[in-house]
């Protein structure tokens, strides 16, 4: 076993006697059986003491390690990066710096603040090493660079100071960083609403949108951050302008330990560098002179992509506690839409690289190719998950599990929703800590896994014998199905308990589903409501109808408890007219219990009259029209008599009271009430059910021989639907009287049937057939269809042409002095 | 454009046991305009309005079938075809064919107890789809209150058909009083259905009026408010028909068997290739015979279609399906008079139905809506008008209600044909209109706002200039000296000009015109490429404008 020692940080750095910056002490069997030798290597230099027996050897050994300690050599596990902050390389000091940076190793201060003096390109690692370790012996010596031009040397020295709580300097720089700002940010500052300032980011010049990300993170305040946070994702960063500042940002807050901004930058840059960024025309760093650049290509995508991981890592190494965190910041960003279109081995996400590294990077089933920091599946099964995990630093997941909840919530990507999931199914106790309402928020979680855990931990949190009215109340405002079904269940069993209390039914008869809100209708209207509370339910009830619906039928459960428990409550606490307001001015749920109130209304008849009894047996709510249709039913004395009112409910464009109205014509008034005007008007309705009644009317007129023939056919022949016209043919064939007149008053009959577009074939045949007969039984009536004839004798119907051209001929023949039109040849 | 409409009510036609009171209710955002009169021969009127809304709600545009219901049942089919496909074994196959047969079964007796549901949702949305449709989509007619008739204009959604019913006071007995103007009325689909209720037997009044509908009804109506998209096209569109009116139209008379041969025709048959024109050869003292396309189905039409044009003619016309709105007409129809403009062109049916006039004028085909590339106006009158003369004629007119052109004359003391070119330009400025079938011109104003004839001219040239490349490629070729002509004859009809054009495009052609004496083009015709495809269905070439510049512009120096 060796013991290394290392030259103390009090002994300056890079001295020439580097060779003998460190000692090793270490021990080795002499020659003699049973004896040690004690051999101390400096360098190139070396000295051996002893031998010693076995006994001595450990103290002779301690002697020397004294020995060495006194001359300022010390033990310590980072004197080794001590050592390398001596180097010779830059990029050896730096990342020597930033390793004891992660350590915290406070005994490198000197060394580093010894490198401050004379910086190199390795003075931003050695500011951002002092920020890390946080010893304030570090401030004097961070502080001149936080004044400095150059971005990133000031970038690393704040970010030191924020860390270092040097609160003076860190004003200073507020101060003076403030006038960087276009002015209409400055003023939105003055508001400190991060919305606020983030729009005022936006709508300012384009090329001062970026240095204004920057100042304003670096400001470290809540709302700057927010604002910060909020105006990237709006902004194109493959602007020049944009670029560079935003990867500022992105350093600042792994430099800060800001997962949030950590992880949304993380997958911004991501995102804008994935299909090659762009080209402008920018100012060269080196020469000074403008040429087109690739801004944000995929090299520099790749690179910061690199760095990202790397930061994730240390993070896992140096503060495991919070890799979980950053790690679940940067995965919440990605979405199903991310994806592209599979390529061969390449999935849909092969180009996520944070995704995939902190997902699947422990896994066997991709593999990354380093130089495009592309995954790729390894080959054709690897597709499907193996079913063991794969997330690299499985520990820290389980150790520091309370991010899975977040994941699961607010993740957008199916996949990293299922990995939450199986994290919290690891882990239900991270469940016991959420709220309700971000419990409720993993029901939208299209997983079946996650509303069993959601409803398990509700049921957890539930005790029906003492219920949690206020859980319940926060679960009355959601409509996701199983907690419809938690709610009812609940609800159900503490119905004793809610029931009589008129305020919480009131209240449950407003959740936002319709079934619990039936539920609840549905049990308060299985008995009658306890006398003493009916009233005030009854009351709160009716103030709810007042106003209108938030969504249509929301007061369906309300009306049904009013017209069901509380019907006889309501019955005798108002009167007519608040029967017709429903009626008039509610929505159709609230018509609809009107309707239903009237019904049983005393008086209602009286009050109303049957004219507007009428008017409301066309509503267009079945609840008013049953009321309306009950009423008149009921009073016969009405329309026995006199049966205008049913006709006009004939013609309602309802057919439930249309059924009645012909029922009551059919079965309760006499036909020779009913007289001809009103048959005929029911036979003109433009609704086919009343016509056929009608048509039924005119029938029985005719077997009862109490209308007058030539009239009604008249009546019937300026009828202009295609189905009144055979029924008229029909009543023409058996009824109309002969002669000249009778035949001359429907001569519109014909030519209508005539000039029709749609014939039916049989209707016109017989009709030619009617005219010819009526043609041939004297003079007058042959020139009168002979002039009929003659308009419709041109037709290009064959059929047609050849009965009418027949028709004309015997006409001709047998009445040679009438004048037809002969058919062209 | 949003056409704002707001009336005391609907329209509605309350049919009694003896009587029926047809009540219309007008804009109240218009001029305030009335009539009241009882109805003495309603059947007329009632085929008339039917066929008016028949064009008021036609639309003949092509709209690709939706087969989306066809798509599912394919994708079931497919489905269905996978899940048989990977089972061998012939049990199990049986099997699952005896479960699809079930399912169906079973299907099927869900859809037959959801049945009654269905009907009824099917009904609401009908019901809900009709009210949406008729607030959103129908254009209510525009109604002018004449002093001796009172006529209904409509035009089709697809702006490819317009349609005026005029009915003369002498089909009205007892008027009891009118005032003259010009607005809308509400006009839904249940009122077309209660059109049809209007009888001979029955008193039957009419009344239009802001105030018509509580008198009708009895009843305080509710206020009733539309208001509709509509396009600019749509206005231009009701303009450019009167100007169509003022061109040198072809007229034919038809006998109601003749539509109805054509009408039954194209019912019967349906063409399923190009092209589906109507042909129709007029050959002077001959019946007119018509050629449905493309089976070249002849109609040869009867005795009074006799054509008394100078030379032979053979018309190419489209869209014909949309004559089929004439039917409800045929019955009652005595005279029915035909206006042809031209191949590809607009043409115009008058029904009359004594005293009961029905109007109708089609586009040239039903996707050629009457602006969109028909530019009919650079057919028409080219004589430059001035503000003075056009408020002379305007007032005139508005001062008589209609007149004829003889009448116009003689009051004005003024050119005959400056007040010709004033007319037309009133036409298409929608405040004026021509009556065809009555040979008269009259004052309409489509729009509320006031009458400003520099306005007038000034919405002209923007027109020309903004809606017509040919138009001004034809100023830019003779600014350029690229058009000349070569010969220029005066005729008994004009003059028939011919020349030589070098276009936009530098080629030269011959175009040749025939213009009457204020420019309206009667006929032209070009060599070039534009004229070959189009003819006049887009209006005239560029080269053709051009040398009607040149004509004119000679004129205009006494030449």
């Amino acid at each position: 076993m060796a013991h290394r020692l290392y030259r103390g940080p009090g002994l300056g750095v890079a001295s020439e006697e580097a060779v003998s910056e460190s000692a090793v002490v270490s021990r080795e069997p002499a020659t003699q059986a049973g004896q040690w030798l004690v051999r101390v290597a400096r360098g190139s230099e070396g000295q051996v003491y002893g031998p010693f027996d076995e006994a001595e050897i450990a103290t002779r050994e301690g002697e020397v390690i004294a020995a060495l300690e006194g001359e300022g050599f010390v033990q310590t596990p980072n004197g080794e990066l001590l050592q390398r902050l001596a180097g010779a390389s830059a990029k050896d000091r730096a990342l020597a710096a930033l390793r004891l940076g992660w350590r915290g190793a406070e005994e490198a201060i000197p060394r580093l603040i010894a490198l401050t003096e004379s910086p190199g390109e390795e003075l931003c690692s050695v500011l951002d090493a002092l920020g890390m370790i946080g010893n304030e012996s570090a401030i004097a010596a961070v502080r001149p660079f936080a004044a400095r031009k150059l971005l990133s040397r000031r970038r690393s020295a704040v970010e030191a100071l924020i860390r270092l709580e040097d609160h003076e300097t860190l004003a200073a720089v507020r101060d003076r960083e403030h006038a960087r700002l276009p002015l209409n940010v400055q003023e939105a500052l003055a508001g400190e609403d991060g919305a606020a300032i983030a729009d005022a980011v936006l709508s300012a010049e384009a090329k001062k949108r970026g240095v204004s990300l920057d100042v304003l993170y670096e400001r470290n305040e809540a709302h700057c951050t927010a604002a910060v946070r909020r105006a990237v994702l709006k902004l194109d960063l493959t602007h020049p302008s944009i670029w560079r500042y935003a990867k500022s940002v992105f350093k600042r807050s792994m430099l800060r330990g800001d997962a949030k901004t950590f992880g949304l930058f993380a997958y911004r840059c991501e995102r804008a560098g994935i299909t090659g960024g762009a080209v402008h025309t920018v100012k060269s760093g080196y020469d000074g002179k403008s040429r087109p650049m690739p801004i944000l290509s995929r090299k520099t995508s790749n690179k910061m992509r690199s760095a990202g991981w790397r930061y994730l890592r240390d993070v896992a190494q140096w503060r495991p506690e919070a890799y979980t965190l950053f790690a679940s910041e940067v995965l919440l960003h990605y979405r199903d839409s991310d994806g592209i279109k599979p390529e061969r081995r390449a999935g849909a996400f092969a180009d996520c690289f944070y995704f995939n590294r902190i997902l699947y990077g422990n896994g066997d089933r991709l593999e990354v190719d380093w130089r495009s920091l592309r995954h790729r599946f390894k080959n054709a099964q690897s597709v499907h998950p193996s079913g063991s995990r794969e997330e690299p630093f499985a520990e820290l997941w389980d150790s520091t599990p309370r991010p899975f909840l977040r994941l699961a919530t607010r993740a957008r990507h199916l996949e990293v929703q299922r990995f939450a999931l199986a994290g919290l199914v690891r882990h239900p106790e991270v469940l016991h800590e959420a709220t309700v309402e971000a419990l409720l928020r993993l029901l939208n979680v299209p997983l079946p896994t996650a509303a069993p855990l959601v409803v398990a931990e509700l049921e957890r949190r539930f005790d029906p014998r003492a219920p949690d009215w206020s859980l319940v109340e926060i679960l009355l405002g959601r409509d996701e199905e199983p907690v419809i079904e938690l709610l009812i269940r609940w609800l159900d069993e503490t119905r004793d308990q809610w029931c009589p209390v008129p305020e919480r039914v009131a209240r449950f008869l407003e959740s936002k589903a319709v079934s619990v809100q039936r539920r609840v209708a549905a049990w308060v209207n299985e008995a009658p409501y306890p006398e003493g509370s009916a009233v005030p339910l009854m009351e709160l009830l009716r103030a709810k109808l007042s106003g209108p619906e938030s969504t249509e039928g929301s007061s369906a459960a309300i009306a049904s408890v009013l017209a069901g428990a509380l019907r006889s409550t309501l019955l005798a606490h108002t009167d007519l007219e608040f029967d017709l307001a429903l009626i008039a001015d509610g929505s159709p749920t609230v018509q609809a219990l009107g309707g239903a109130l009237l019904a049983e209304r005393d008086g209602a008849y009286a009050a109303l009259g049957i004219v507007r009894l009428v008017a409301l047996a066309d509503h267009s709510i079945v609840n008013v029209r049953r009321a309306a249709l009950h009423l008149i039913r009921t009073h016969p004395d009405a329309w026995r008599q006199a049966p205008a009112p049913l006709f006009a409910v004939a013609e309602s464009s309802w057919s439930d009271s249309r059924e009645l109205a012909f029922e009551l014509l059919r079965t309760e008034v006499d036909l020779e009430a009913l007289g001809l005007d009103a048959a005929v008007r029911l036979c003109d309705s433009g609704t086919e059910a009343v016509r056929t009644f009608g048509r039924e009317m005119l029938v029985r007129h005719f077997v009862a021989g109490v209308l007058d023939p030539d009239e009604v056919l008249f009546r019937l022949a300026e009828h202009p639907d295609r189905d009144m016209w055979r029924f008229t043919l029909e009543l023409l064939e058996n009824h109309l009287r002969p002669g000249l007149v009778p035949l001359a008053r429907i001569e519109r009959f014909f030519t209508g049937v005539l000039f029709d577009l749609w014939p039916r074939r049989d209707l016109k045949t017989r009709t030619l057939a009617f005219l010819e007969a009526r043609a041939l039984s004297d003079g007058n009536q042959a020139d009168h269809v002979a002039r009929i004839l003659g308009r419709i004798v041109r037709t290009r119907t064959v059929s047609d042409f050849e009965r009418v051209a027949q028709t004309l001929q015997r006409i001709q023949h047998a009445f040679p002095d009438v004048q037809t039109e002969m058919p062209p040849a | 454009m949003e056409m704002e409409f707001k009336y005391s009510g609907r329209s509605a036609v309350v049919t009694g046991l003896g009587d029926t009171r047809m009540a219309l209710a007008t804009n109240t955002l218009r001029e305030a305009v009335f009539f009241g009169g009882e109805l003495t021969r309603p059947l007329p009127v009632r085929q008339a309005l039917e066929a008016l809304h028949r064009v008021v709600v036609s639309d003949l545009k092509y709209t690709p079938k939706d087969r989306e219901a066809f798509r599912a049942w394919l994708a079931e089919q497919d489905r269905k075809f996978l899940r048989t496909l990977g089972l061998k074994n012939e049990a199990l196959r049986r099997e699952l064919e005896e479960k699809e047969v079930r399912l169906d079964a079973l299907n099927a007796l869900r859809s037959e107890a959801r049945a009654p549901f269905t009907q009824a949702r099917r009904e609401y949305f009908e019901r809900i789809y009709t009210d949406a449709y008729e607030l959103d989509y129908v254009l209510d007619p525009v109604v002018t209150v004449h002093p001796d008739e009172i006529s209904f204009e409509a035009f089709s959604i697809d702006e490819s058909s317009y349609a005026r019913v005029a009915a003369k006071y002498d089909c009205f007995s007892g008027i009891d009083g009118f005032e003259c103007g010009t607005t809308n009325i509400d006009f839904s689909d249940r009122l077309h259905g209660e059109f049809s209720r209007l009888r001979s037997y029955r008193s039957t009044r009419l009344d239009v009026g802001a105030s018509a509908v509580s008198v009708a009804t009895e009843s305080h109506a509710p206020v009733r408010e539309k208001r509709i998209q509509l396009p600019e096209t749509w206005l231009q569109g009701f303009m450019q028909v009167h100007s169509v009116m003022t061109l040198g139209l072809r007229k034919i008379r038809l006998a109601p068997i003749d539509v109805f041969n054509i009408c039954r025709f194209l019912r019967r048959h349906r063409a399923k290739t190009s092209p589906r024109a109507l042909r129709w050869q007029l050959r002077p003292g001959e019946r007119t015979v018509v050629f449905v396309e493309p089976w070249d189905a002849r109609i040869e039409l009867s005795p009074a279609s006799v054509y008394d044009g100078p030379k032979e003619e053979t018309i190419r016309t489209w869209g014909r399906d949309r004559l089929q709105v004439l039917e409800p007409l045929l019955a009652d129809a005595e005279r029915i008079e035909l206006y042809l403009a031209g191949h590809g062109l607009p043409l115009v049916v008058t029904v009359d139905m004594d005293l009961v006039v029905f109007t109708l004028a089609l586009s040239g085909w039903t996707d050629n809506d009457w602006t969109g590339q028909s530019r009919f106006s650079l057919l028409s009158r080219r004589i430059d008008v001035k503000a003075e003369p056009l408020t002379a004629v305007y007032h005139a007119l508005r001062e008589k209600r209609y007149a004829t052109l003889d009448e116009l004359t003689s009051a004005l003391d003024r050119d005959r044909e400056e007040i010709r070119s004033c007319l037309s330009a009133l036409c298409q400025a929608g405040r004026a209109m021509v009556d065809l079938a009555g040979g008269v011109y009259r004052h309409r104003d489509l729009l509320l706002t006031p009458f400003s004839a520099k306005a007038v001219l000034a919405e002209q040239k923007r027109l020309e200039e903004d809606s017509d490349p040919n138009a001004k490629a034809a100023r830019q070729t003779v600014a350029a000296g690229h058009a000349r002509i070569t010969s220029r004859r005066p005729v008994k009809t004009g003059f028939k000009i011919t020349g030589s054009v070098r276009g936009t495009d530098n080629e030269r052609v011959r175009p040749l015109l025939h213009v009457d004496p204020e420019g309206l083009i009667l006929d032209a015709t070009c060599t070039c490429k534009f004229f070959r495809t189009h003819r006049l269905t887009k209006g005239p070439c560029e080269h053709v404008l051009a040398l009607r510049l040149i004509h004119m512009d000679r004129l205009g120096k006494g030449e």
